[in-house]
């Protein structure tokens, strides 16, 4: 087990803000039965065993300092295992965690869960499903923001170097309504099955609520929402290697659904329209940059792709009922940076495989 | 009072190991300077400019040896570092944005 403190409770909160352990929230004092109900969730023999491990920091996080951290988070036994699954994606090599976690630029963790347990662990994918109210999303989103914090030393002014930040990096976490037939939930297409639940995790931006309300046509919606996805300001705009979360209202998605379109359509019309002139960048006072790590040199017809091709686009549908309302999260960096990354949950109580002494490829984990 | 007890939700940080400096050992008539360029817009330019600088402050000539990283988000390769140190006489490494 890992250090313990002890306080008088009336002042837990108090010497938690003064040591810099919250996120300049009230925390949940992680006492130790808390912290062993999360543990339980994930059926942890090991508490210090390792969920991975960030060797440009030279410090891992353990399934006890993540469930410590979840606990301060708020989460709930039910929530544990998405944290988990999220963390262990957190450390895919190509989410590039280190940088996302000190650039400049300021990311959030953009965490989508899709499948069966966001629903059972009280996830909202309806209403305000990127806003205020449903413990589940925020709590889970908060755990991660936490661990990186405490567990990985992401310090504000310290290693994270934000020059802004914004308010999804303290959490920004929802779940992915299932989609109208015959389209598939992101799981799925991530080639896991429609019982799997993923966690797929993004360096994000904040998110960009998109307005399409005076038309039913599925190509008008998706033109004008890859004008707004490629403006000059973005910084992947132009760049050959943006990415970002689409999500799609119930309208929206309907719209495309009976015009026919699929999810593929959907990607591939994302990433063409959102080509951008080079010359229209440069009228709006944008430097092209050359013989640097973003090569911005137009394609023969004089445009720059501002998108890393139609998978960049992670579409999910999410949102409620209003008067036409999707939402773009754009990546906060271009892929050559940090790559999105989905990681399988491990529902309480499914057996781990034995690998015997030396490890072995978990199948689930990677379709 | 009720006193409650808690995990410690952060590592302590373990105290250094002392690693002493490498000898110093005489320069070389024209000293090889490794340049490391993280892969932003003037990246080799500043740094270039950095070495003239230099030259120009201690009288010498300076070989350079250029390395550009293809993002900024990803540190060189061990190999790459391997190299650069039996290479160089010195290091800039540092860029900041």
């Amino acid at each position: 087990m890992g250090s313990l403190l002890e306080f008088e409770e009336a002042a837990v909160q108090e010497a938690f803000f003064a040591r810099g352990w919250t996120d300049g929230l009230p925390v949940v004092p992680p006492t130790p039965e808390r912290v062993a109900a999360l543990l339980e969730a994930v059926d942890a023999q090991e508490p210090d065993l390792l969920i991975g491990y960030l060797a440009a920091r030279k410090r891992g996080v353990t399934l006890e300092q993540a469930a410590t951290n979840a606990v301060m988070a708020g989460c709930l036994p039910e929530h544990f295992p998405i944290v988990v699954a999220a963390l262990e994606a957190m450390f895919d090599p190509g989410f590039n965690l280190h940088t996302v976690l000190s650039s400049t630029g300021g990311a959030a963790i953009c965490t989508v869960v899709s499948g069966p347990l966001a629903a059972e662990a009280g996830m909202n994918a309806r209403g305000n499903c990127l806003g205020h109210g449903v413990r589940a999303n925020l709590v889970i989103g908060r755990a991660l923001r936490l661990v990186a914090a405490n567990a990985l030393a992401s310090v504000p002014g310290q290693s994270d170097a934000s020059s802004f930040g914004h308010p999804g990096k303290i959490s920004l976490c929802f779940a992915e309504d299932p989609p109208p037939a015959p389209w598939q939930p992101l799981a799925v297409r991530a080639g896991y099955t429609a019982t799997d639940t993923t966690v797929t995790v993004l360096g994000t931006e904040g998110p960009h609520q998109f307005a399409q309300q005076l038309t039913q046509d599925p190509r008008a919606v998706l033109r004008s929402f890859a004008a707004s996805i490629r403006h000059p300001a973005w910084f992947c705009t132009g760049k050959a290697g943006g990415y970002g979360v689409l999500v799609l209202g119930p309208e929206h998605a309907g719209f495309c659904v009976a015009g026919g379109l699929t999810q593929d359509d959907v990607c591939h019309a994302i990433h063409d329209l959102a080509r951008v002139d080079a010359s229209e960048l440069q009228a709006l006072g944008v430097v092209l940059e050359a013989g640097s790590q973003h090569d911005m040199t137009p394609a023969a017809d004089g445009k720059l792709d501002s998108l890393a091709g139609p998978e960049a686009v992670t579409l999910v549908t999410a949102g409620a009922e209003g008067a036409g309302w999707s939402t773009w999260i754009p990546g906060w960096a271009p892929v050559r940076h940090s790559t999105p990354a989905t990681r399988r949950v491990r529902p309480t109580g499914e057996a781990l495989p034995d690998c015997g002494p030396d490890g072995c490829l978990v199948p689930w984990m990677r379709p | 009072m009720t006193r409650i007890q808690v995990l410690r939700p952060d590592v302590e940080e373990l105290e250094a190991a002392s690693i002493p400096r490498a000898p110093r050992s005489p320069l070389p008539e024209r000293p090889v300077i490794g340049l490391i360029a993280n892969g932003k817009p003037l990246a080799v330019e500043l740094l270039t400019a950095l070495v003239d600088e230099l030259a120009g402050r201690t009288g010498r000539r300076f070989e350079v040896e250029l390395l550009k990283k293809p993002s900024a988000g990803h540190s060189i390769t061990q190999g790459e570092a391997q190299r650069m140190a039996a290479r160089c006489h010195m290091l800039v490494s540092g860029l900041g944005d």
